[in-house]
């Protein structure tokens, strides 16, 4: 079974006992990808903005979906398994990413943040599957965790998680096909310095800015200067219901083996026509990247979160130009609205996840029967 | 009796004071490094296999089997591969004590190049660790993702990489202090080491400060220049060392 349809058997493992099913969001297969390797398949798990029970219970209807039903660790419980059965036998591999704002610091605490203050076993079947199992002898997905701008407060973060800012794939040959990142840097960095799309370059893909200028503490103390006053999360986090800009003939059922549209994502030819995420920004910078220095030239596929607006843009420039595709991951909160290839629209929670093995990019919404 | 004299032992007092209070007071004014952790030390080649080694207690030699760095649970779980203890379970009921991986550092200078076309070089490594950055607990086995490309690496730490394969500057502790006060780089001898008595390296080990991390460099009682480097994140999190104090002060 190709890895692709692994994961997928892994996931309906789960879903179909319960009702629930997959539908493909997005997805392209094309060399156009540049990975050379089949030995990894890449998992992205979105924005959770996991916040306690009790703070919980002080935001009313807000949080994370699917939280009382624990679906995302019941979904990502085979596949811990499967990594560990992966590696045993040594062909396989599955590495997992945490886009970023996986806990909401921000809205944790009113003032002062004091993660340690965070109950150990709040959200603590999650916190074992992606990052924390290894050392309590549990199969866990040993996931790379992101820096959102809700993972600190003031700079604070809960210390037991590995955050990075960025990563991006090993490679063999030294030149990474994947860039992923939480997709906040350039609203922020933009606010600080004039120069911001050239900062972004040396700090975040090459050289020549001083050491230890941005440290996860002082990224997340600067990055508090974009979330909103915390009077204001609870109406902002309630009212979204993202429209998914689709295009095709609606999000097709994904069972194992299953035929799939190969390109299914908003195409363009122009990068400065596209307005979702930064896009202009990343493929300006990663194409400057890519003149400077060695490592970057092969970068083709960005991996963000942060809008909480799930999306797969391709951008193929005419005449043989630097393709460049971009797959938002969405978020675990808040709604979204798509069509489904029977022409209904789907109404429903944002319950995304993003795989990517070989060429194959995919974009997943997991659906559960309404209660 | 000479007028002077109250005076001359006043002020001989006061110097004496001074100079006993002086190497107290210096060393206080020095950041204190902490090697903690397994997983959050930098102390070998994670893509290379470790050789099993001995240890000898007294009169005993006791060999200790490496566990497997693939297996992510090998500090969680002792391996089967280890010695076991001649009693599985204590007076309490609760297992033995249980040694945790030990490694005796990355050896100095610093490697370019492993012994196998193959290998991952020790510099190649350390440069992927120091990638991944200060919160990425990545000392025992290298992560999934990379965090940093090359170029950022030799862009934030090609100096002190440099330094650490240099022969010249490891021969001592005053070509390391004069290394570091060409290059402005912060140097402590407070370091609080969890994995060795610490009177087998006393007087032989200086920490250095660069970007995110201490880098610690051993001398081995009987060998010439540091020959040993274990790195750890600088800060080291969110735990107090240099406030901490004995229970009840």
């Amino acid at each position: 079974m190709e890895p692709h349809d692994e994961i997928v058997a892994a996931l309906l493992s789960v879903l179909e006992p319960l009702g629930g099913e997959l539908r493909l969001l997005g997805r392209v297969a094309d060399p156009l990808i540049g990975n050379a390797s089949a030995k990894e398949s890449y998992l992205f798990v979105p924005d959770l903005h996991l916040i306690s029970p009790q703070r919980r219970a002080a935001f009313g209807a807000y949080g994370f979906n699917f939280e009382k039903k624990k679906l995302l660790a019941r979904l990502l419980e085979p596949l811990a398994r499967l990594r560990e059965t992966w590696d045993v036998m040594g062909q396989k591999k599955l590495v997992t990413i945490q886009i970023g704002d996986f806990f909401d610091l921000w809205r944790e605490f009113g003032h002062a943040a004091k993660p340690e203050e965070i109950d150990d076993e709040t959200h603590g079947e999650l916190r074992d599957l992606l990052y924390r199992g290894g050392f309590r002898n549990k199969p866990y997905l040993k996931a790379t965790m992101l820096l959102g701008n809700h993972d600190t407060k003031r700079g604070v973060p809960l210390n037991e998680i590995p955050y990075t800012l960025k990563a991006m794939n090993r490679s063999s040959s030294g030149q990474p096909f994947l860039f992923a990142t939480h997709g906040d840097a350039f609203d922020l960095m933009e606010t600080l310095m004039p120069d911001w799309l050239s900062e972004f370059i040396v700090h975040f893909l090459g050289r020549l800015t001083p050491v230890n200028k941005y440290t996860i503490e002082s990224w997340g103390k600067k990055s508090a200067k974009l979330n909103k006053p915390l009077g204001e999360l609870k109406d902002f986090i309630m009212a979204p219901e993202h429209a998914l800009g689709f295009e095709g003939e609606g999000a097709v059922k994904v069972e194992v083996g299953a035929a799939l549209p190969k390109i299914l994502a908003r195409r363009t030819a122009d990068p400065k026509g596209v307005t979702h995420g930064r896009f202009p920004d990343f493929y300006q910078a990663l194409g400057d990247a890519a003149i400077q220095f060695p490592s970057c030239r092969r970068l083709r596929v960005v991996v963000v979160g942060h809008s909480h607006h799930a999306a797969m843009i391709l951008c193929r420039p005419p005449g043989g130009g630097r393709p460049l595709l971009l797959m938002d991951v969405g978020s675990w909160i808040e709604k979204c609205s798509y069509p489904l290839d029977g022409g209904d629209v789907a109404i429903e929670p944002s319950a995304q996840l993003g795989v990517i093995h070989g060429n194959d990019v995919r974009l997943y919404q997991v659906r559960m029967p309404q209660d | 009796m000479d007028k002077k004299a109250p005076f001359l032992a006043i002020a001989v007092f006061f110097l004496a004071a001074v100079l006993l209070f002086l190497p107290s007071c210096c060393a206080s004014t020095q950041e204190l490094v902490v090697i903690a952790s397994p997983e959050t030390r930098y102390d070998h080649n994670r893509q290379q296999l470790p050789q099993d080694w001995s240890l000898t207690i007294g009169a005993a030699t006791e060999t200790l089997v490496v566990p497997n760095l693939a297996q992510d649970r090998a500090l969680a779980v002792p391996p089967p591969a280890w010695v076991p203890h001649s009693g599985d379970t204590g007076a309490d009921g609760l297992p033995q004590a249980r040694l945790s991986v030990l490694f005796s550092g990355l050896a100095l200078p610093l490697q370019n190049a492993g012994e196998q076309a193959e290998e991952v070089s020790d510099r190649d490594d350390l440069s992927d660790f120091l990638g991944s950055g200060s919160l990425a607990k990545t000392g025992l086995e290298a992560g999934d993702m990379m965090g940093a490309a090359r170029e950022e690496v030799e862009r934030d730490y090609g100096a002190i990489l440099g330094m650490l394969a240099a022969p010249a500057t490891l021969a001592g502790m005053e070509a390391v202090l004069a290394w570091a006060d060409e290059h402005g780089a912060t140097t402590t001898f407070r370091i609080v080491d969890s994995r060795f008595p610490v009177t087998a390296f006393k007087n032989d080990r200086i920490a250095v400060a660069w970007g995110e991390f201490w880098f610690v460099l051993f001398a081995i009682p009987g060998s010439s220049g540091y020959s040993r480097l274990v790195v750890v994140p600088n800060p080291p999190g969110d735990q107090d060392f240099a406030g901490k104090r004995p229970a009840g002060s």
